[in-house]
């Protein structure tokens, strides 16, 4: 009876501790990463009542705010990681753990397999428009540069296990292969990443991608960065500030972007994701008559470890970034403000700069641009 | 108000719980009521206005037919009482089923269709009619006198753990409980081991398994291959079983802690040899409700070979429908009633020298296919699943463009080993394990094991529910 009494004695105190926990928060709780949206309760008016949405708005409230629950959350996903080898597999971006502790997005693993294809009409389409901006742009003496990123399962195929592989992906081109010579064909100017980051993993270079992120390294970002600056120096036929590189350190303590997946698992122990980091250490060379051009990009989350080094060594007079084109970061400063986009004012934020610069990654080309390339076409034909 | 939500593990239960303990004797009943409706109320709002009203015309139909001399008034009176009920259910489970069967038929002629706004179906209207018209009929038959109050009488059908799904508790069986539940110290402790058995069925064994099952069973055909199609059904049998039973697990731990016998739902019902065997392992209460108040009224098997076959169609067409709404679930019935029927007359018999293994993996096969027919939307797509699981053309031709091991992890390929187990282990291997535990360690060890092993799971289960609601992404992008 005794043992009894201390099992509903124990199971009391449990419910007791985690509601306390939940209401006023004694104990510090486990932070958990990854944006997510904040259930508010409702209110009871009778019509949300009868149709159940009050309820519902009570009931993710109160899960969303239980006591403990970084520390339940990161229990969970600990024991899938160290009994099961794998994370949560609720996740709505399912995380997926690759050879040699390589961490994947789903998404790029969709992509590496092949599985949402355009038809070649779409991508002749998208293509076609881009080349339209490009001389348009051209016509008012904007630069134009498309930026195509690549994904981590294209250059370390061979971090993708065996058991994420299909085999009818292998046979077919992707979305990439095909655009690729349609915007060449055009005369479009473009930085191939995939196809320099290829070219730097067969001569040896390594850490392009971090194996606890999901986009390219800080120093994928900083190779791509310089190889953009000289593209962008043929464009202008101009001196740029360029980026030099000191040494390389290295780590095994990844930065910001660079243990984003890692951190999106929310473990217990994150750390046992991590390997080893590649850190440049850079300055400018900037002769006094570099031109330092004034930027607008457009692109993903691809983008920031790119702004990266090009703006600790100034390389250019002013960068918004259109982040999704929802988002204009503004630098220096890293102000930033939502985009409405029908209150552009194209003469004036658009058309005054040197160069547009849009990154396309390569499971996105279904979005190029995020519908700034159309947006842009109809206020230039306007 | 799902048992495995934070609402009502965190709030209602423990505060249910709390105020139950706390107050006088006399108090135990209504505060139940209440809470039972508050309960209801607060995931089906017309459901509870449904019930309320419902209670109280039962309620006097129950008096009514009590005080009625045997006769054609008494009949009458039960004959009324019945209809309404399943006028209700009728109603608010399958009109808009019907409505939309007969727009369909009148725009396949060129009509325009009957305007009707969809009923919304209150949650365990199905159970709570079973129970009405069981307490109807058995003070009909003179089987039970009529509740002692209207507050027994609206506990009876509104009691919280089993109002939604179950199981049936049949009026006779927890009618002195109603007026006075009495419960031990011994009662909540063997309650709460229950719950938390339940509670893991349902959030460590029943999600994941739906969670492999939903993507496979929702897939088109060009990328549903053979062995898909099998680890699909075979994955939400598992969820079907464990969602359910678990449920009814801590409908009955819940229950007891209050000083309510409901009675078992479950007996490891995928360990049959046959269907005959298996209907009175699962659903225990509903196949005697079946047999209580149809089966038997129909004339049971008193009436010769042929009526009883007729019966036995007919409680299986019945209970098909009264699973859902939908043409799939009446083949389901059918279904069921084949096997019931060919196992009296042939299968049994002819199966007789096979070895006992051999049999229920056959039972189980023939036993899954059928949940297609239970789980798919129409007809047509259930004969197509069928169809590709028996396709043996179709094997290694399909290029699935879904990896096996996206629709399956490490973890669930664990879960599914744990419930394949859980489900076939051979019993006199168990009674035996039983046997031996019992003889080599004390109770006071097996009990502290059991507390150890519940509060393990009830701990695994809460921190897994935990994680399911937290769903991030890296980015907000829009």
């Amino acid at each position: 009876m005794k043992d009894k009494k201390i099992f509903i004695i124990a199971a009391n105190v449990f419910i007791a501790v985690i509601l306390i926990q939940t209401y006023f928060r004694p104990v510090e709780d486990m932070k958990l990463s990854g944006a997510e949206q904040k259930a508010r309760p409702g209110v009871p008016t009778l019509n949300d009542v009868m149709t159940g949405k009050f309820q519902n708005s009570i009931e993710l409230w109160l899960k969303q705010n239980i006591g403990f629950r970084g520390t339940f959350v990161k229990t969970d996903n600990q024991i899938n990681y160290s009994l099961f080898n794998e994370f949560s597999r609720s996740h709505p971006r399912k995380i997926l753990l690759g050879n040699n502790k390589e961490l994947f997005e789903e998404p790029y693993i969709d992509c590496f397999n092949k599985l949402s294809t355009l038809p070649p009409q779409v991508l002749e389409k998208k293509a076609t428009a881009i080349q339209r901006l490009q001389e348009k742009l051209k016509a008012r003496n904007v630069r134009f540069l498309l930026l195509l990123t690549p994904s981590k399962a294209s250059i370390y195929p061979e971090a993708v296990p065996e058991k994420y592989v299909l085999d009818s992906g292998k046979e077919k081109q992707d979305n990439y292969q095909v655009i690729v010579p349609m915007l060449k064909r055009r005369g479009v100017n473009i930085v191939d990443s995939r196809e320099i980051f290829l070219e730097m993993k067969k001569n040896g270079t390594t850490h392009l991608f971090p194996s606890s992120g999901s986009h390219w390294s800080l120093y994928g970002g900083y190779l791509i960065g310089t190889k953009t600056i000289e593209r962008m120096e043929q464009l202008f036929g101009r001196r740029m500030v360029r980026m030099e590189t000191k040494k390389l350190i290295s780590s095994r303590e990844p930065i910001d972007l660079d243990k984003d997946i890692a951190r999106l698992g929310n473990l217990l122990f994150t750390r046992s994701l991590f390997t080893d980091y590649v850190y440049p250490e850079t300055s400018p060379d900037a002769p006094a008559h570099a031109f330092r051009p004034d930027v607008l990009l457009v692109g993903s989350s691809f983008c920031w470890n790119f702004i990266h080094y090009i703006e600790q060594n100034n390389v250019f007079s002013r960068l918004n970034f259109y982040y999704y084109y929802n988002t204009d970061w503004v630098y220096p400063g890293m102000q930033h403000h939502p985009i409405n986009r029908a209150a552009i004012n194209w003469d004036r934020d658009v058309l005054t700069r040197d160069i547009i610069i849009v990154e396309i990654n390569e499971i996105q080309i279904n979005e190029a641009g995020f519908g700034f390339v159309e947006d842009a076409l109809n206020a230039l034909d306007r | 108000m799902g048992f495995s939500t934070v609402t009502f593990l965190f709030y209602f239960l423990p505060l249910m719980l709390l105020l139950y303990f706390a107050v006088p004797a006399k108090y135990r009943v209504p505060l139940l009521l209440g809470g039972s409706y508050v309960f209801y109320f607060w995931g089906s709002p017309t459901g509870a206005a449904v019930l309320l009203a419902g209670t109280v015309i039962d309620y006097l139909f129950g008096g009514a037919i009590n005080g009625a001399g045997p006769g054609r008034k008494k009949k009458m009176l039960l004959a009324v009482s019945v209809t309404i009920n399943i006028l209700i259910l009728f109603y608010f489970k399958y009109s808009n089923f019907f409505i939309g069967e007969i727009n369909r038929a009148l725009t396949f002629f060129g009509s325009s269709g009957i305007p009707w706004t969809a009923v919304m179906f209150p949650v365990g209207i199905s159970f709570i009619t079973f129970h009405k018209i069981s307490y109807l009929v058995d003070i009909y038959y003179g089987r039970v006198a009529p509740a002692e109050s209207f507050t027994a009488y609206a506990l009876y059908l509104a009691m919280f753990p089993k109002l939604t799904q179950g199981p049936i508790v049949r009026y006779h069986i927890i009618s002195e409980q109603l007026t006075a539940p009495k419960y031990s110290f011994n009662d909540i402790y063997e309650g709460s081991i229950r719950f938390c058995v339940g509670f893991a069925k349902k959030v460590l064994l029943a999600d994941p398994m739906g969670a492999v099952a939903n993507p496979i069973l929702s897939m088109d055909m060009a990328n549903l291959t053979v062995g898909y199609a099998w680890l699909g059904i075979v994955c939400y049998s598992f969820q079907l079983y464990f969602d359910f039973s678990g449920y009814c697990d801590m409908a009955i731990g819940i229950g007891r802690m209050l000083g309510f016998t409901i009675p078992e739902n479950f007996n490891r019902p995928f360990y049959s040899q046959n269907f005959t065997e298996h209907w009175t392992r699962w659903h225990i209460t509903l196949g005697n409700f079946f047999r209580e108040y149809l089966y038997i009224p129909l004339g049971g098997n008193r009436a010769g070979t042929l009526k009883t076959y007729r019966n036995l169609w007919i409680v299986f067409l019945v209970s098909g429908f009264w699973h859902g709404a939908n043409w799939t679930y009446l083949a389901w019935g059918f279904y069921n009633g084949l096997f019931i029927f060919l196992d009296r007359i042939i299968l049994i018999r002819l199966l007789r020298r096979v070895p006992v293994p051999l049999k229920m993996a056959l039972f189980y096969m023939l036993l899954i296919v059928g949940y297609v027919l239970f789980r798919s939307d129409t007809i047509a797509g259930a004969f197509l699943y069928i169809h590709r699981m028996f396709d043996v053309t179709a094997i290694g031709s399909i290029q699935s463009s879904f990896l096996l091991a996206k629709l399956i992890g490490n973890r669930d390929v664990f879960v599914l080993t744990v419930c394949l187990l859980i489900c076939f282990f051979p019993q006199p291997l168990i009674d035996r394990g039983r046997l031996l535990i019992s003889g080599r360690f004390s109770g006071t060890v097996i009990n502290r094991l059991r507390m150890a092993a519940a509060g393990l799971i009830f701990l695994l289960s809460l921190i897994s529910m935990i994680n399911n609601s937290f769903s991030p992404f890296i980015y907000f992008r829009f």
